[in-house]
């Protein structure tokens, strides 16, 4: 078997919301999880592979996925308990899917989920502090750096080696917020439409990067249901096929400054591999959803697939490109920017606008949809991973 | 400046970095190997790989390569606005820093600083950047 023997066979997300009462974590990935495998019409014992967040309390702390065993009815094949995996992340569904094809099990369940706002995951708390303070990062910390600034850092050299503006990094935002706009799903559900003045408006939180330009932060969880494309045919939804994905890592996340002339083409000679293995072009790419933790790398990703120059992407998205009536829609859901960033569940949200799209049950369906791309991490994280998904065919 | 900021936890491969700092004095590792310096400090050269490697003196000039003034602070009770940037000194590696002994709005790209020091109360201190006419 390979890669793309190996499909995505459900789906589940929960309600997301800025807080949820009266849950505790373990609710909401067991919620996750039942509805991952009542999408795809499996049972719990049919499970043998688990990538899921173990929020606890319970279990052992060391290998959260091997807590799990029990809920899936017996002893698990496979596991993995990177927290960048979990959530049914780009990088855990290239690794679930690679057990599969490789005969390791043959139903993985991927997973995560938060009640509350103050914990990302892998026993990783905020207490309220921004984002990527708790990394311990000891040529970064002290100057105050976090993930804000380390993204920031990038767009801003965009905007002076291109000339990229302000309003057109609010563009990108703006579209993408006014489909979570229209997604009952999403924290942002109703509380557009936004304009580029809206976002420009926002207050700043590390220049070039306002508020509405990043993601929100919000509760609730997700999961994937992957198995073989033949077991996949058998159950509930039309299977959406892994047709391939890379990584590309330049070194250890948020340790040293990201640098745009080296991460503004980082993930282009891994994307030109993903898409000529699969005999298409990026201009193939029916819809796209690209890993937004602030409106910035949506316009890096468009340039690492090439559809336009390195630092056309201002241009681009000024053409309509993006948007739904667009060559090529980004974010249908929302975004991380508006659907919403729920700890490490965030990853997975990407893979499932890009399922459900396939699926044809997308909220702002694009009509026709047969391929998608997705990605995680990018420009401040010095890494980023892609991943190609096709209907059955 | 520094009141409520998280401070530089050392360890036994950068604890002379730190000690040079609280002396004034930047110092950079620099591969004995293939000459070159590197930045953050690691065990191995980024470059070359060789464990050959030993801290300079570093002359403290650079050039801002990419800069943010933010206005969310890492920690509630941390002063703002600051400038984080990414300084390419003219040893040819880049560190993060803060742009400080100017107003946020002079900062900008290609801008040349020198290091300055800004001292903890307790005792220690951070290399940071000024601007410089040259």
């Amino acid at each position: 078997m390979a890669l793309n023997d190996v499909a995505i066979a459900g789906v589940h997300v929960t309600r997301q919301a800025r807080d949820l009462p009266g849950v505790s974590s373990m609710d909401v990935v067991i919620e996750a999880v039942r509805g991952a495998l009542d999408d795809a019409g499996l049972e719990r014992h049919d499970v043998d592979g688990a990538c899921i967040e173990w929020p606890g309390p319970g279990g052992s702390p060391a290998e959260p996925s091997s807590n799990w065993a029990p809920f899936f009815g017996g002893s698990l094949a496979w596991t993995s308990d990177e927290i960048t995996d979990m959530g049914a992340s780009v990088r855990g569904v290239l690794k679930a899917a690679a057990a599969i094809a490789t005969g390791q099990c043959e139903v993985v369940v991927l997973g995560s989920g938060r009640a509350s706002r103050s914990v990302i995951g892998g026993g990783q708390a905020t207490e309220g502090a921004a984002l990527g303070t708790t990394l311990g990062l000891e040529f970064a910390d002290p100057y105050g750096v976090y993930n804000a600034p380390e993204f920031a850092l990038v767009a801003a050299r965009h905007m002076h080696d291109y000339g990229t503006t302000s309003a057109q990094i609010a563009m990108v935002a703006a579209t993408v917020r006014n489909n979570g706009h229209m997604n009952p799903e999403a924290c942002y559900y109703g509380r557009g439409p936004f304009t580029v003045d809206d976002v420009m408006q926002s207050r700043m939180v590390a220049s070039p990067l306002h508020l509405l330009d990043m993601a929100t932060m919000n509760c609730g969880g997700n999961a994937i249901v992957l198995t073989s494309i033949g077991r996949a045919r058998q159950l509930r939804k039309p299977p959406v096929v892994i047709l391939g994905g890379r990584r590309e890592h330049l070194r250890g996340a948020y340790a040293n400054p990201a640098l745009l002339r080296e991460v503004g083409a980082m993930g282009r000679a891994a994307a030109r591999i993903v898409l000529g293995r699969a005999g298409v072009s990026a201009h193939d790419l029916d819809v796209l959803s690209l890993y937004d933790p602030n409106a910035f790398e949506i316009m890096r990703c468009l340039e690492m697939l090439e559809l336009c120059e390195p630092g056309g992407s201002g241009p681009y998205v000024e053409s309509g490109a993006i948007a739904l009536d667009g060559a090529h829609p980004v974010n249908t859901d929302g975004g991380l920017l508006s659907h919403g960033w729920n700890g490490l569940g965030q990853m997975g949200l990407k893979v499932i606008e890009g399922v459900r799209q396939l699926r044809r049950e997308a909220c702002n369906q694009i009509h026709g949809a047969e391929l998608a791309f997705v990605t995680n991490a990018g420009a401040g994280a010095q890494h980023v991973e892609l991943l190609l998904l096709g209907t059955d065919r | 400046m520094l009141d409520g900021w998280p401070r530089p936890r050392a360890t036994t491969l950068t604890q002379p970095y730190w000690d040079a700092a609280a002396r004034h004095e930047l110092v950079l590792p620099r591969c004995e190997d293939c000459g070159r310096s590197f930045f953050r400090p690691e065990v191995v050269c980024t470059h070359c790989s060789s464990r050959r490697w030993t801290w300079v003196p570093s002359r403290g000039t650079g050039t801002v390569y990419s800069f943010s003034v933010v206005h969310r602070p890492m920690y509630q009770g941390m002063a703002v606005p600051y400038v984080v940037a990414a300084v390419d000194l003219d040893e040819g590696c880049t560190m993060f820093a803060n742009v400080v002994e100017c107003d946020p709005a002079e900062v900008d790209f290609g801008m040349r600083v020198k290091v300055t020091f800004v001292d903890y109360p307790e005792g220690g201190a951070l290399p940071c950047f000024a601007p410089s006419a040259t």
